[in-house]
């Protein structure tokens, strides 16, 4: 086995900056209920209590003997002290293990209208904020008070969990999560009808969009401020090349994302852009973000070998372990699907190896181990 | 005069669609001439996206109108029995309650003439099974989004074969987290992440 000459944290910054690295970096993109049906937890039991959840996380990375940095520190979220603040859920109705689904379910997001072509006006009038603050009633009855305990309660776990990682020597890149303004419509207004905003009422929808990205910016700013961790997850799973043609991509979502990103980076903020679902087509539009400021991480549908081909010498890509072949594949299949992504994306660096959007709840333990193991075996030619 | 309404599907135009239905419903022209003239607008759309000229968002658009359409137009046909070139049972199996690309795929694969018999969301295994003896379709489609949901799919699959229902049945496997390794798992007849290309897959597997 080659000799490591650097720590995880050096690898890391190394990666994001497309600088040499001793090996590939690895940081799976995972939350708790993997780690939690692995330590024999149910999915609620590990839900309703956040040191199970969370420190069975702590317990898969000891298993495996470690890996290089955590995308997200695990189990909670970095909420701001506001009743509107969402810390990056998407906003519809989410349905639990234990409360609405089995103890043992994964979690489950219902597509339903929860925001209506009736209250674009108020979006219009009052910002992404203001209508959040004015209609809280609706999205969390919890009342105001309940609501800013819990983002607070969030906000102290999620610092909790970044030390964590950091005394073990390990980066975590993101220490704010957001969503795109088409990533938020699509999931609250639902994709069919959001497509249809777009086809019947564009210059309203665009106005929308004009209303909210201001207040989402902000808010990361403050969440990264709190959090002391320079970096935001944004979110875009419903805006690239499988749903859309490249004229409403460069109409509703990519100067959002630009401005976003841009902002951020100002801000020293680094973004992870979490792109799920097929962004192929869109590829070369990243090349005018702010280099080595963004990481495109791929969840396996967009293709990875052209990411790098377009990507290269731009920004850090990550991804893209399909959540099936860690769910129904063999230590084998892992092995070789990361060699060939370690060779070809990780070359002359600009690669963290993780998986396709999310750990799956059945990732089995031993699949698990042969990625993390190979950025620790196999090293870029 | 008569507007093209196979074309007025192609470009989502609502009032063109649904008010031509109405008047020539009123001249009383049969349903399923008109179901007809849709179906080959929903082929044109079909043509369009293989060529890669129309997107998802485009299909989506028409196949929202489609839909509506055939809501006027299915209680109408009575005995008028509608030809098919096929039936397909589908659902999304337990564990599992997506379906808005279930959705989409049911609206498309209506136009494209098979018949189709949704059996919704969270279908337990037992279900899949009885409409299988029941309505002996020539194909099963699964719909899925989550990766728990493989293992009812495999034990539905497990089942129609103990039960001699696999031979004679195809069986496609769609939604975002499918892959060749899920169709291999499940000994699958085919499996795609994109509605044009699993109609495809369906006319192919009864040799259309
Ligand atoms: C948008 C999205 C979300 C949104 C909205 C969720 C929703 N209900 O749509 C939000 C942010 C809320 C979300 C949340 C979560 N998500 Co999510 N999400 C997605 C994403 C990017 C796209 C899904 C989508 O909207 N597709 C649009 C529809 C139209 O596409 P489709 O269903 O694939 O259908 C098309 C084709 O497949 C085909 N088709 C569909 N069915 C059939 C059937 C047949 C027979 C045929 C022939 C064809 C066919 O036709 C359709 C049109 O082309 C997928 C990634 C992916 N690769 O799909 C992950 C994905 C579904 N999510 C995933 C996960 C893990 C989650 C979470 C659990 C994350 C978390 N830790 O909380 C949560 C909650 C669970 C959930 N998914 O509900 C994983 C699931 C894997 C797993 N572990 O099981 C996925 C697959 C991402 C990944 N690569 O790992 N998600």
């Amino acid at each position: 086995m080659p000799q490591e000459t650097m720590t995880p944290m050096q690898r890391i910054e190394a990666a994001v900056k497309l600088e040499p690295v001793d090996r590939i970096p690895c940081a799976p993109l995972m939350d708790i209920f993997f780690p939690a049906k692995y330590k024999g937890f149910t999915v609620a039991e590990a839900m309703r209590d956040w040191k199970k959840g969370f420190y069975s996380i702590a317990d898969v990375f000891e298993e495996v003997g470690g890996w290089d940095a955590m995308i997200l520190p695990g189990y909670s979220i970095p909420a701001t002290p506001h009743v509107y603040s969402s810390g990056g859920i998407a906003l519809g109705k989410n349905l639990f293990p234990g409360t609405h689904l089995g103890e043992n379910d994964s979690p489950q997001f219902l597509e339903t209208e929860i925001i209506t072509r009736d209250d674009y006006d108020d979006i219009i009038t009052l910002g992404w904020k203001g209508f959040r603050a004015k209609h809280q009633q609706r999205y969390n009855p919890a009342g105001e008070e309940q609501t800013i305990k819990w983002t607070q309660r969030q906000m102290e776990r999620y610092k909790t969990e970044l030390k964590f990682w950091r005394d073990k020597g390990i980066r975590t890149l993101c220490g704010a999560i957001t969503s795109s303004p088409l990533m938020i419509l699509s999931t609250s207004r639902t994709l069919l009808e959001v497509t249809k905003d777009i086809y019947e009422i564009p210059a309203k929808l665009e106005a929308v969009m004009d209303a909210m990205v201001d207040d989402l910016i902000s808010d990361v700013v403050e969440a990264s401020q709190l959090s002391g961790q320079s970096g935001v997850m944004l979110i875009m799973e419903r805006g690239g090349g499988f749903y859309y043609p490249l004229n409403i991509y460069e109409r509703f979502e990519y100067p959002y994302m630009k401005k976003m990103v841009e902002a951020f980076a100002a801000e020293g903020i680094l973004t992870v852009m979490h792109l799920d679902q097929n962004y192929t087509l869109n590829l070369p539009y990243f090349k005018d973000l702010p280099s080595k400021m963004v990481i495109a991480e791929l969840d396996s549908m967009t293709d990875i070998f052209k990411a790098k081909e377009i990507l290269k010498g731009h920004m850090c890509i990550a991804g893209d372990v399909p959540a099936a072949m860690s769910s129904l594949g063999t230590p084998e299949e892992m092995e070789e699907y990361c060699r060939k992504l370690i060779d070809i994306v990780g070359k002359d660096s600009g690669f963290i190896l993780s998986t396709g959007c999310t750990c799956p709840i059945d990732c089995k333990m031993e699949n698990f181990k042969a990625m993390v193991n190979t950025t620790k075996n196999h090293y870029p030619h | 005069m008569k507007e093209d309404l196979a074309q007025a599907l192609v470009d989502f135009n609502k009032n063109v669609v649904l008010g031509e239905i109405t008047r020539r419903l009123k001249d009383r022209q049969e349903p399923i001439e008109l179901i007809s003239e849709l179906q080959d607008g929903m082929a044109r759309i079909g043509q369009k996206f293989e060529t890669g000229d129309f997107f998802l968002s485009e299909l989506l658009m028409s196949a929202d109108l489609f839909s509506k359409a055939m809501q006027i137009l299915e209680p109408r046909l009575q005995d008028t029995a509608m030809d098919t070139i096929g039936t397909i049972v589908v659902g999304t199996p337990k564990g599992d309650i997506h379906d808005i690309g279930k959705n989409i795929f049911v609206t498309v694969a209506k136009g494209a003439g098979f018949e189709i018999h949704d059996l919704g969301v969270d279908v337990p295994v037992q279900d899949f099974v009885e409409s299988v003896e029941a309505i002996k379709p020539q194909i099963l489609g699964f719909s899925a989004l989550l990766t728990p949901s493989f293992e009812p799919m495999k034990e539905t699959v497990d089942l129609l074969i103990k039960k001699g229902l696999r031979e004679d049945l195809k069986i496609i496997v769609g939604g975002g987290v499918t892959t060749g390794t899920v169709k291999r798992y499940l000994g699958a007849d085919g499996q795609t992440t994109d509605v044009m290309d699993g109609i495809k897959q369906c006319k192919k597997l009864i040799g259309i």
